[in-house]
């Protein structure tokens, strides 16, 4: 079998990390994000403190690699500055996933979440340009 | 059936080891088509209608020779038949060639079961001459057209609708289609997109009664890049074309044109003879096999799968609770997403789709994002059909256990 389809990546698939129901309305920093060629879509919600990320809830439904990626960033990605996030680039996260090997098809599925988290980041910077 | 035992060895693709079930995207090419486009560059390459030499000659036989073999396959004229690049080139020819016939009040009728290249074009006509755009809905369980009559009235110009669907297999019964919206206004313009059901069911135009039909070169055994357009030559007389350049003129002067007879009128452009020639034949390969046989084995080989189908764990096959489908079958396997089954299957040479097949409205009447999609054609067998069941079931253990 592939190494996208290793034992941890099975593991945060079955249960995930910070994989809850989101409200949007009770998120400060929220963005939903789709994939129209797999049907992924992910919503992410975060907790943003002093320019860092104290949390990240996220929800949708989507394949094991748009799921794992969701998870994994969850978890890895919290206490990070927001700005450095925004510069992190397809091989950081796929370093970041301990992916290698992956075809071009799969990855805009673990770019999903990551791209979502991005966008919420950006506009929650432009929206709070006074604070920031 | 005997003759299809060992019919891969006319396909050279099949040398590698590859199980191949994905014939709905596009079909696998037997070696008397890829040998053929060879043929036409290293023989015959001209520019066909232009040229008093052998080659440019050549090319013009050739051409008129492809619309001959497919009239004679879909029994309409020769004239009636008009090359374009591939089926959603057709369609969108024919929406923009049908912008002039429509008036304020009238109505487009299309379903919400088309592939896009069926649907998009007829929803931007609509909006651009600003008149009704109808949307048939289908019966999710078995996918019939809900109500179809009903929703043809005296104001009813256009309706579109496809043979076969690229979805479920659904082969909808066009002939009572069409009879039912002729009763009600006999001059309804009637498309069908067969670009599914050409390789997998006989067409005849003449008794469908339908205005125009299309297809792929490529979905038929042929190679990319050849579509083409059927249209009764009494309409295609008085359409205007839509693409203008070369070889569809007569005579051009400051301020107007005389554009050329059927079917050159519509067939602006260097045509691709080594395609063309290319198709044709792909329809003498099929027509030599057998298309009766072709379409019996196609049906006994879908029974077969989906009854293997039916032994994976937690499976939804969409539709085919009885005979009206084709080999096309797509389901859903819960808790398991389609892209990553075809992912697997994938790293086991097994090519099937996962997707929304580019019908985003069909999806959403079922209530899904995407989802597996298995079509067959003659040169599968039942040992593809183990190869895959064992694969999902696979699947089935490692995501699902």
């Amino acid at each position: 079998m592939d190494e996208i389809y290793k034992e941890e990546i099975i593991k945060h698939y079955k249960n995930p990390k910070n994989k809850k129901k989101i409200n949007e309305k009770e998120c400060e920093c929220y963005k939903e994000d789709y994939n129209p060629f797999c049907g992924d879509r992910v919503k992410i919600c975060l907790k943003i403190k002093n320019k860092k990320i104290e949390k990240i809830f996220f929800d949708g439904e989507g394949c094991v690699i748009s799921q794992f990626s969701a998870s994994v960033l969850s978890e890895k990605l919290k206490n990070k500055n927001i700005e450095e996030i925004i510069k992190i680039e397809k091989r950081d996260l796929l370093k970041m996933l301990g992916i290698k090997k992956i075809t071009i098809a799969r990855i805009k599925c673990a770019m999903l979440p990551l791209v979502a988290i991005k966008k919420a980041i950006i506009e929650y910077i432009s929206k709070n340009k006074n604070l920031i | 059936m005997e003759k299809f035992k060992n019919i891969k060895k006319d396909f050279p693709i099949f040398k590698e080891r590859i199980i191949y079930l994905d014939n709905a995207a596009t079909t696998q090419k037997p070696k008397e088509v890829i040998e053929s486009i060879k043929e036409y560059y290293e023989k015959f390459n001209g520019n066909a209608d232009r040229g008093l030499y052998f080659l440019s000659l050549k090319s013009s036989k050739v051409i008129e020779k492809t619309r001959r073999i497919i009239a004679n396959l879909i029994n309409s004229d020769p004239e009636e038949i008009i090359f374009t690049k591939n089926a959603t080139e057709s369609l969108n020819i024919l929406a923009y060639s049908l912008e002039n016939e429509l008036v304020k009040k009238e109505e487009i009728v299309s379903t919400e079961n088309e592939h896009h290249s069926n649907f998009i074009p007829w929803q931007q006509l609509a909006k651009r001459k600003k008149v009704k755009f109808k949307i048939i809905q289908v019966d999710k369980k078995n996918f019939d057209f809900k109500n179809f009559e009903e929703q043809i009235t005296k104001e009813t110009k256009i309706v579109t609708f496809s043979l076969m669907s690229n979805v479920s297999g659904k082969i909808y019964p066009a002939k009572e289609i069409i009879n039912k919206i002729r009763k009600i206004k006999k001059d309804v313009i009637i498309i069908l997109d067969a670009t599914q059901a050409i390789a997998h069911i006989p067409i005849n135009v003449k008794e469908l009664d339908c205005d125009f039909l299309c297809f792929s070169s490529h979905k038929i055994y042929g190679p990319f890049g050849v579509g083409v357009l059927f249209g009764k030559k009494e309409l295609l007389k008085k359409l205007n074309p839509v693409l203008f350049g070369g070889g569809m003129v007569l005579k051009v002067t400051k301020n107007s044109c005389i554009w050329k007879d059927l079917p050159k009128k519509f067939e602006a452009g260097s045509p691709d003879c080594a395609n063309i020639y290319g198709l044709g034949k792909a329809i003498e390969y099929l027509k030599k096999i057998n298309l009766k046989d072709i379409f019996d084995y196609e049906n006994e080989l879908k029974n077969y799968t989906i009854k293997k189908l039916y032994n994976i764990k937690n499976i939804r096959i969409f539709g085919h609770g009885d005979d009206s489908y084709g080999p096309i079958i797509s389901f859903f396997i819960d808790k398991i997403h389609p892209h990553d089954i075809a992912d697997i299957c994938a790293k086991s040479n097994i090519c099937i789709r996962a997707g929304s097949h580019c019908a985003q409205l069909l999806m959403r009447r079922l209530g899904i994002s995407s989802s597996v999609r298995v079509s067959l054609s003659f040169y599968n067998d039942i040992e593809d059909i183990e190869k895959l069941i064992f694969c999902l079931n696979k699947i089935s253990k490692i995501l699902d256990g």
